[in-house]
């Protein structure tokens, strides 16, 4: 998502339902693999995972020319077959 | 760059650069360079005239990349990012990319930088000079406050 949607939306709504959010840290190492450690361990602790879903300002094409940190964190989710709530505006 | 001095020292640089290649936005257009906001998550320098507000961030997480947002002032003010789209929603904010697309054949992005996460000094410098050149060329009637495009605008956003 850009800035302005994950600062904008989904932080806020984290806040609003009491959930975590993925706070990287300024530490060295690949930021993508952070967010999977992340995401892995949030579902190994059994955790309730909720879906904002992706910024729909942006093209499939802009996505595909850059990291997919959400892209990423879905196809973990999948590939567990761990549950989500979907989070509608 | 990132390896060197991390985050923060990258979103220096941008800042540094973009405020260079933007200064444009003071000179000719009546811009104030109002704020820079910085953390971990993106870089954000927003400007803002008497009718116009131009956000210019760089972003190292979620969806990375270099991003130029235009918004239409509301009361004087920068209105709420709309995230949602539906055909009710009022949309205060383009991306220049839209913007570039529907006024020419061609497109903008940020695609000389080679890897996102590890931007060089010289692939930030060119496609921030790319995107203010373009935001002069295809955007000056939005940038005196003039929103015309706008209707035209929200029709690509929410197909």
């Amino acid at each position: 998502m850009c800035p302005q949607l994950f600062k904008k939306r989904v932080i806020p709504k984290a806040k609003e339902i009491g959930a975590d959010y993925y706070k990287p840290r300024a530490t060295k190492g690949d930021p993508m693999e952070k967010n999977k450690r992340w995401i892995n361990d949030k579902m190994r602790e059994n955790r309730k995972i909720y879906d904002r879903g992706r910024d729909p300002r942006r093209t499939d094409k802009e996505r595909s020319q850059r990291p997919d940190f959400y892209g990423m964190e879905s196809d973990a989710i999948k590939k567990k077959n761990y549950p989500v709530e979907k989070l509608e505006d | 760059m990132k390896k060197k001095g991390g985050v923060f020292a990258l979103y220096k640089l941008f800042e540094k650069i973009c405020l260079k290649s933007f200064h444009f936005l003071s000179d000719e257009f009546g811009f104030k360079h109002v704020k820079t906001e910085t953390d971990i998550y993106s870089c954000v320098i927003t400007y803002k005239n008497k009718t116009t507000a131009i956000e210019i961030s760089l972003e190292q997480y979620n969806m990375p990349g270099v991003w130029v947002l235009i918004y239409r002032l509301i009361d004087g003010e920068i209105p709420e990012y709309a995230a949602v789209t539906r055909p009710e929603t009022v949309i205060n904010s383009f991306y220049l990319p839209d913007i570039v697309s529907l006024r020419s054949s061609s497109s903008i992005s940020d695609k000389e930088i080679k890897d996102i996460l590890h931007p060089k000094r010289k692939e930030l410098e060119v496609v921030l000079e790319k995107y203010a050149k373009s935001l002069k060329k295809y955007a000056p009637d939005i940038l005196q406050g003039d929103f015309k495009i706008f209707p035209q605008l929200e029709k690509i956003v929410k197909k």
